[in-house]
């Protein structure tokens, strides 16, 4: 007991110190003006953000894409994926915990459902394409689509759920965005000598073809394409993996 | 005339990839006037020079395409 | 007031309402709740940094002048950063909540003062 109050009292000590430093820091902050005319110089693309992030961080997109995996990989193997030990999990899961109930939603949800994930995939897709010109790109794109996975699971159970995104499918589209997007910066490096550099055509060609007035994207389409998918795979996973109980008693040998 | 149907087409591909997918029979004759609906309502999306969303409806038609023709049946 | 100025004052109240949660609410899912909403004040604050009052969206229109629009943009660097950080922030929630799944099967329950045996 009389541990638990010394650190409570030296937790909110530090708790005090940390929130008045935090708040005094965002209070003074002060924005400086101007790195935007340097960037406006060369468009590229009209969409500066897209711009920023493929373009100029290209491998700030690159590593947050490789964490995106990693998270997905430590989900798996938290419930029993992977060649690694599990017998934890054989003393955690016991027998009598039962089985998942795939009870579904009333047919209000059910009725509704398929029509808006049909609608919501179309749209994701567009908002993927149309990542270099509108606001949106490939994260937002796939999270559209993860989330029409999501709204059909919720509504008819996993079991019969009408868009069927087995796991195999799943995998197979989060290692081609990842493949993808790494093996564009390669054609960078042959070309120019620079990993992930923006090449607008190939002797003349475009590599994108798109209308006059909206410069030459170059490869960010395809990029926003990769990352799309991987991110539609990756947060589809996750879902999957955190919604069902069956898949851990498959993988540690009781299903 | 390939600039501005370049993007559909590649939309065309991924909604055909999406579309197989999707284990039940869409209904043909319910999708494209929605399509066209939503299309109108969306704008011009992508390329600023039409005003119904093309790229929308191109992609929904590839999708229903998947659908109708190599759909997966069966339980997962 | 000035909207920057609220914008900055609203993301240290977020900070410091999930630094209290994080630190005195004993649930785990609860503890998780408040990391978010850390990371959502830190979202907040960056996206402020990259405000510039009366400025355009920046996506270049055909229809304003060059200049002028790379006068009046607001920072996209932010905003692209804003991006980086909401995507990192999903793949930590899924392992925290895979990890809170886990051990709840394991001790039957989520308050940390039982599984760390405190009265």
């Amino acid at each position: 007991m009389k541990i638990t109050i010394t650190r409570e009292i030296a937790v909110s000590l530090s708790f005090l110190l940390f929130g008045a430093g935090v708040f005094y820091s965002i209070y003074s902050i002060e924005v400086v003006e101007g790195v935007n005319a340097l960037y406006t110089q060369v468009m590229i693309v009209p969409n500066f953000v897209t711009a920023v992030l493929f373009d100029w961080r290209g491998f700030d997109t690159l590593g947050e894409c490789l964490i995106l995996i990693t998270s997905v990989l430590v989900t798996g193997m938290v419930f029993g994926k992977g060649l690694f030990n599990w017998d934890f999990l054989r003393e955690v899961y016991r027998e009598e915990d039962g089985k998942d109930v795939d009870l579904g939603f009333t047919p209000i949800i059910k009725v509704l459902a398929v029509p808006m994930a049909v609608l919501l995939m179309v749209l994701g897709v567009v908002v993927i394409l149309g990542g270099h010109i509108t606001p949106g790109g490939g994260f937002q794109g796939g999270a559209l689509i993860s989330a029409a996975y999501v709204l059909a699971m919720v509504a008819f159970g996993r079991g019969r759920c009408p868009v069927r995104f087995t796991h195999r499918f799943l995998e197979s589209l989060e290692s081609f965005g990842a493949l993808l997007f790494l093996i564009l910066g390669l054609i960078g490096m042959i070309l120019s000598g620079y990993y992930l550099f923006n090449i607008r055509e190939i002797y003349g060609i475009p590599l994108f073809p798109s209308p006059p007035g909206i410069g030459d994207v170059g490869i960010i389409p395809y990029l926003n394409i990769g990352v799309g998918l991987k991110v539609l795979a990756g947060l589809s996973t996750i879902t999957t993996l955190l919604v069902s109980h069956r898949i851990v008693s498959k993988n540690i040998g009781r299903g | 005339m390939i600039e501005y149907l370049f993007l559909p087409f590649i939309g065309m591909i991924l909604g055909f990839i999406l579309g197989r997918r999707i284990s039940i029979r869409l209904n043909l004759w319910f999708y494209l006037p929605v399509g066209v609906i939503v299309g109108y309502l969306l704008g011009p999306l992508p390329y600023y020079n039409f005003p119904l969303s093309y790229s929308f409806f191109f992609t929904l038609i590839g999708l229903l395409l998947g659908n109708l023709t190599v759909r997966e049946k069966g339980s997962p | 007031m000035d909207l920057q100025l609220a914008s900055f004052i609203t993301a240290g109240a977020l900070v410091v309402l999930g630094l209290y949660g994080f630190f005195f609410v004993d649930n785990v899912i609860k503890k998780i709740i408040a990391l978010s909403i850390i990371s959502s004040g830190v979202n907040l604050t960056l996206v402020a940094m990259g405000y510039r009052e009366g400025g355009y969206v920046p996506i270049y229109i055909p229809t304003v002048e060059f200049q002028v629009f790379s006068k009046h943009m607001a920072y996209p660097l932010p905003q692209a950063l804003v991006l980086t950080n909401i995507v990192i922030g999903a793949s930590m929630l899924a392992v925290m909540l895979a990890l809170s799944i886990v051990f709840y099967r394991k001790y039957r329950t989520l308050k940390t003062s039982v599984i760390l045996k405190e009265d």
